[in-house]
């Protein structure tokens, strides 16, 4: 079935809301699901992924471990980047301000694909990002300019596998900056694979003007969230709305 | 009312300035009272659709009108407007008037209608008849901006269409006491049940580009409609003897509207939209404000002077069951024809003075309730058009809050202080301080508002209770800060994760020139009712009918141009509608 971006974005905060998530958490969460799957990233499927374990979790935050003038190291605690990609991300870019460039590990952190949005949300503040991370023997790396509407996307092969479940984020004033620190910490061969913003924005279009396609047994588990947040109706209820 | 014998010593302000003009402050502007007594203006948005319609001769026809004797059918319009063409489709249905309910919960109505982009084809309109007349409970889809229901006027309908059709015109006197054949009782659109999305419509169809278009579109047809079906019917039980609705009587008509507490979270939930049309509507005043600071001519005066005589006329004419609205309506009138008289009396010295709005506006202020303040503002407002329409272009605003990692807490603290004095200033431990909450219930997601200890649901409560959140993120701030002295907001978040939203909003809104609305929303003694008139005010309603401190009655487009005023010279002051003053031949008919 399709579904309308303000449509899903309600269903979502929800949702979020039923599970537990707090005002900034849930409407923050809602972003990133739809900005995933609005420009071509599968924030649905990775959502539907993710919500056996939201619906087990105590809604966790990552924990500061420690912290310097340019760096910080976070515990995600397993919880998903729906709760944690936030604090990190803006973590970074406080750091990036105060000190010209900031650099925060999250560790122990997953659905880690969903931070894209933080990303492209910071930019507009007028920060330069890049995130990192590695699935298995792929790694994933996300930039963008400040101020710049679309990131970029690329995927690479790396010589050993991983199961660590670490985001990296990198923010400064201008990109050049922040690839130099990236460059710095982490060398990586020609990316197998690119999503170009030409194509993101493709996808976003399309979906604004068709809808968003989304699988019905989703929707529906949707509602039984957002059904958690809404009060039993009574004839004194009833009262309460005007009658 | 005393006349200054020299000119105001105020500095002159730059008109298309708008940081220069002297805007009221927030602490004035943002009480809800003085939200709630608010009406609609020349950048309400059926102010802004209409001049638009009228300026650019929008063509509308129906390509189907398919109703049996009695009015039950299809209706299908389309509509030619500048940058393109769109489909307005009806369905109207045999309700039992046991059956016909104005709540969101209520599941039949008499009118049900979709306004679509492009023309709708035989298939479309198929699916349409499918979707449509189950409102919420059907599904619709992306080439669907509004989704809308309407129900007939007990009192009016079946009056007007039966002295229609025995030759006669309606008496204006009974149509004054509703002002209305049809009534809507929600107007979905942005997205919901598979609509297009907000950005779509503003983005592809600049017809619609301006916030809540579509949806008073779809309204206004709603009034055309009902005014032809009336005729129809007329018609239909006697083609011997039925006349057509006259012209007059015919604008008299509005289109009526229930709107209860599904509003009132928008306006809660969309700080940034809010600030952005009241910043609007201040700069209109402070423009006509500014306008007159030279002084009045007796043009001006004569203009202002029937306007407020309208005024008086047209809260004479409201027909309220609410007690505490007539005499507020009242009030309002003696107000209004004290300053009708000083008008009269003392135009020549007022002009000779160098007299200027300013000064009525503060005398206003100092003598006179808030709600005659803000006619007298409205009233000011419509008297600049040159310098007023052209703020109806920035009526819209990306809702988009962001939070400041980098700022010290320290200053947060300071911009809580300062931005959020109101806030701090309530005493959330004074018994009745929390006495509401706000909730959704099972039933369609219906917002209620509960009394806290008495109703189920206070720990599913909806997070609009902006003054607590932000008393609740002070504290925790000034406590954070006494440990930790040079920390800043990112720090803070990690240690108080769940108040980022309120951080992000405090933020965003303390850059904005009005803010939050200033009010301790779950009081026990609150009044939802100024919220959805503030809201309804920006939609361009009239003749407020509160039915409770909940909801509230009031009529659409009464007083607009028909659609065939279009082609013809266009006065726009259907405001403040009155009764329309007939020729000898349509009295003399009836």
């Amino acid at each position: 079935m399709k579904v309308s971006r303000n449509e899903l974005t309600a269903s979502l905060k929800k949702a979020f809301e039923g599970l537990g998530f707090s005002v900034g958490d849930y409407q923050d969460a809602a972003a990133m699901v739809i900005w995933s799957q609005m420009h071509g990233f599968q924030g649905l499927e990775q959502l539907d992924r993710a919500l056996p374990f939201l619906n087990n979790c105590l809604c966790l935050h990552a924990q500061l471990v420690s912290n310097g003038d340019q760096q910080a190291l976070l515990d995600g605690q397993n919880s998903s980047v729906l709760l944690c990609g936030s604090q990190t991300v803006r973590l970074a870019c406080a750091l990036a301000r105060q000190h010209g460039h900031g650099f925060v590990q999250l560790d122990n952190c997953h659905n880690r694909m969903l931070v894209i949005q933080r990303l492209v949300s910071a930019a507009q503040s007028g920060t330069a990002l890049a995130a990192y991370w590695v699935q298995g023997a792929i790694g994933f790396k996300v930039t963008i300019e400040a101020h710049a509407k679309q990131p970029e996307y690329s995927q690479y092969t790396l010589p050993t596998q991983s199961d660590n479940q670490t985001l990296m984020i990198f923010a400064g004033e201008d990109l050049a900056a922040v690839e130099q620190q990236f460059a710095n910490q982490i060398s990586l061969a020609s990316p197998i694979a690119k999503v170009l913003s030409e194509t993101m924005v493709d996808s976003y279009n399309q979906c604004l003007d068709q809808g968003i396609e989304i699988d019905q047994a989703l929707w529906y588990e949707l509602d039984n969230l957002v059904a958690r947040v809404l009060v039993e109706s009574t004839e004194s209820s009833r009262a309460g709305a005007g009658d | 009312m005393p006349v200054r014998s020299h000119h105001n010593s105020a500095g002159k302000h730059s008109l298309s300035n708008s940081a220069a003009l002297p805007l009221r402050p927030a602490s004035q502007v943002m009480q809800l009272d003085r939200l709630g007594s608010f009406h609609q203006s020349r950048l309400s948005f059926m102010r802004t659709l209409v001049r638009r319609m009228v300026q650019e001769n929008w063509q509308i026809n129906s390509t189907l009108f398919d109703l049996d004797a009695e009015g039950y059918g299809t209706a299908v319009y389309e509509v030619k407007a500048k940058y393109g063409t769109y489909g307005y489709v009806l369905f109207s249905h045999y309700l039992d008037p046991e059956n016909r309910n104005d709540r969101v919960i209520a599941n039949q109505w008499d009118l049900t209608m979709a306004l679509c982009e492009g023309t709708v084809d035989a298939e479309q309109l198929e699916f349409l008849r499918t979707n449509v007349p189950k409102q919420e409970a059907g599904r619709v889809d992306s080439r669907v901006f509004v989704l809308s229901r309407g129900n007939r006027s007990d009192r009016t309908f079946e009056y007007v269409v039966d002295e229609l059709a025995n030759g006669r015109q309606p008496d204006v006197d009974v149509i004054a006491e509703v002002g209305y054949l049809y009534r809507t009782t929600a107007a979905y659109g942005s997205g919901k049940l598979g609509m297009a999305d907000w950005e779509k419509v503003r983005t592809k169809h600049r017809d619609f580009a301006r916030p809540f278009a579509a949806e008073m579109f779809t309204c206004f047809m709603l009034r055309h409609f009902s005014l032809q079906h009336a005729d129809y019917i007329a018609a239909q039980r006697a083609p011997d003897t039925a006349v057509r609705l006259d012209d007059d009587i015919r604008r008299y008509f509005g289109i009526g509207n229930s709107t209860g507490l599904g509003m009132a979270p928008f306006l809660i939930n969309h700080p940034l939209l809010i600030n952005q049309w009241i910043e609007q509507r201040e700069t209109a005043l402070a423009r006509a404000k500014v306008a007159g600071t030279d002084g009045l001519d007796l043009e001006m005066l004569e203009r202002f002077k029937t306007s407020t005589d309208r005024v008086i006329q047209h809260l004479g004419e409201i027909v309220t069951g609410d007690e505490k609205q007539n005499i507020s309506n009242g009030m309002v009138r003696l107000e209004l024809q004290e300053l009708s008289q000083w008008l009269l009396e003392e135009r020549d010295n007022i002009v000779s003075s160098g007299y200027n709005w300013a000064e009525l506006a503060q005398y206003a202020e100092q003598s006179w309730r808030v709600e005659t303040q803000e006619v007298v503002n409205t009233m000011l407002i419509e008297l600049y058009p040159e310098l007023v329409d052209e703020l109806e272009e920035l009526m819209g605003v990306d809702e988009d809050q962001h939070l400041i990692p980098q700022m010290s807490l320290q200053e947060l603290k300071l911009v809580i202080e300062d931005k959020y004095d109101w806030a701090l200033a309530i005493d959330f431990a004074e018994p009745n301080a929390q006495g509401s909450f706000w909730y959704r219930s099972e039933e369609k997601m219906e917002p209620r508002l509960g009394q806290t200890h008495i109703d189920l649901g206070m720990e599913k409560q909806m997070p609009l209770a902006i003054g607590r959140m932000v008393r609740e993120c002070y504290d925790e701030v000034c406590a954070y800060i006494a440990e930790f002295p040079q920390q800043d907001v990112a720090h803070f978040i990690l240690q108080q994760p769940n108040l980022s939203g309120a951080i992000s909003r405090i933020q965003t809104m303390a850059q904005s020139h009005y803010g939050d609305i200033r009010e301790n929303l779950v009081h026990a003694d609150v009044l939802p009712i100024h919220l959805l008139r503030c809201k309804l005010s920006f939609f361009g309603v009239s003749k407020f009918d509160p039915r409770s401190r909940l909801w509230v009655r009031n009529t659409m487009f009464q007083g607009a141009p028909l659609i065939s005023d279009f082609d013809k010279p266009f006065m726009d002051d259907w405001q403040f509608p009155i009764k329309p003053v007939l020729s000898k031949s349509i009295d003399s008919s009836s």
